[in-house]
């Protein structure tokens, strides 16, 4: 029985807020595709960490098409005051 | 129109779980060929994304290379071995992804529930009803949220990463204030003030609920010592992501997140204060 080395959230992180295409994002989606393709446990946890980053992004998105709230602001401007 | 062999789908297919980086290549290829023509189309439909097919497209192959996998291959968990199947669920990423774009830049409602000239042509081979999502299935993220905070032998990261997904889910934040706030919100915050801003923040969002057991495993989780003696719970953020002593920095995960609009805008203000430079007097 071989002992397959699981991945570890740092590199689920990664793979999952990856934004650009370049050597490295190839070599680490290459690493983690290949590895979820065998390993159940790493695919279920790399969809979880997907979709919560996609739900993030979406709303993201999003809020740079409405109004602000105030409330962020304030706590914004708030910070920008005392650093 | 050119769409791609089966024979390129099984070499595709081969080197993915090969973990070869030339199955990315051809991935690339497959997907140009067979959705860069559409996307045209589509840019070309809409006056305000004419001109924009190169960004969707590139926009496209980032998320095929992210969800090939747990989005189509091997989506049941068993290999997904359909070359037509996978060439519909890539029109359909390419869909969702142009209209993302496309609302983006004309500001659009997020719904669209009229019909008009300005919609894009429809593409006769999507199955839309197998693969089109629309709606959140809100049952299924929070599954997904529990099980991101359950995972994991040091809690800091997972914690202090959904606790930024939170922040920017709840905030209506767009990017460049999604960096202020969140910097400003963790910066001196504990691991158990990042985990009572999750409860707390969790608590204010309808679908969302945390179980009393698996608060009590984050919570002995925190409760453990690292290397150091230091009890992890106890530990600030900006000890695991900041660098310390400088309050204006922001911590890898923001920068992770934000990653390449913030540097468009940078570079977009440098831009804009080298024309300013220019002024015809030379001031």
């Amino acid at each position: 029985m071989t002992t397959m080395k699981h991945l570890t959230e740092n590199e689920i992180i990664d793979f999952v807020s990856m934004n650009s295409i370049n050597q490295e994002s190839i070599g680490l989606a290459a690493a983690v595709n290949s590895h979820i393709m065998q390993c159940d446990e790493c695919r279920e946890k790399v969809k979880a960490f997907q979709a919560v980053n996609d739900l993030a992004m979406d709303k993201l998105v999003a809020a740079s098409e409405i109004t602000r709230t105030e409330i962020k602001k304030e706590e914004i401007i708030k910070y920008e005051t005392e650093s | 129109m050119a769409y791609f062999t089966d024979e390129e789908f099984h070499v595709m297919l081969s080197q993915l779980s090969e973990g070869n980086p030339d199955g990315y290549t051809t991935l690339y290829e497959i997907a140009k060929k067979t959705l860069f023509g559409t996307i045209r189309k589509w840019c070309n439909s809409r006056k305000h994304t004419v001109g924009y097919e190169e960004d969707v497209m590139q926009e496209v192959h980032l998320r095929l290379f992210k969800t090939c996998v747990t989005g189509f291959l091997m989506r049941d968990g068993v290999p997904n071995d359909n070359p037509a199947g996978f060439k519909s669920w890539m029109f359909t990423v390419a869909k969702n992804i142009y209209e993302d774009i496309a609302k983006k830049l004309k500001k659009m409602p997020l719904i669209e529930t009229d019909a008009s000239d300005d919609e894009p042509p429809e593409i006769e081979d999507i199955n839309n009803d197998l693969y089109y999502e629309d709606d959140y299935d809100y049952e299924a993220l929070n599954r997904y949220f529990e099980f991101v905070l359950d995972s994991g032998s040091e809690p800091h990261i997972v914690l202090t990463w959904v606790a930024v997904m939170l922040a920017v889910v709840r905030g209506n934040l767009n990017r460049s204030e999604s960096t202020a706030y969140i910097t400003c919100v963790f910066n001196d915050l504990t691991m158990d003030e990042v985990l009572d801003y999750v409860v707390e923040n969790a608590d204010k969002i309808l679908w969302l609920q945390i179980s009393e057991e698996l608060l009590g495993r984050l919570r002995k989780k925190l409760n453990k010592t690292d290397s150091e003696g230091q009890r992890i719970g106890g530990k600030k953020y900006c000890d695991f992501y900041m660098k310390k002593g400088d309050r204006a920095s922001v911590s890898d995960w923001v920068n992770r997140m934000n990653g390449r609009l913030i540097e468009e805008e940078l570079e977009q203000k440098e831009e804009e204060d080298d024309d300013d430079d220019e002024t015809p007097d030379g001031k």
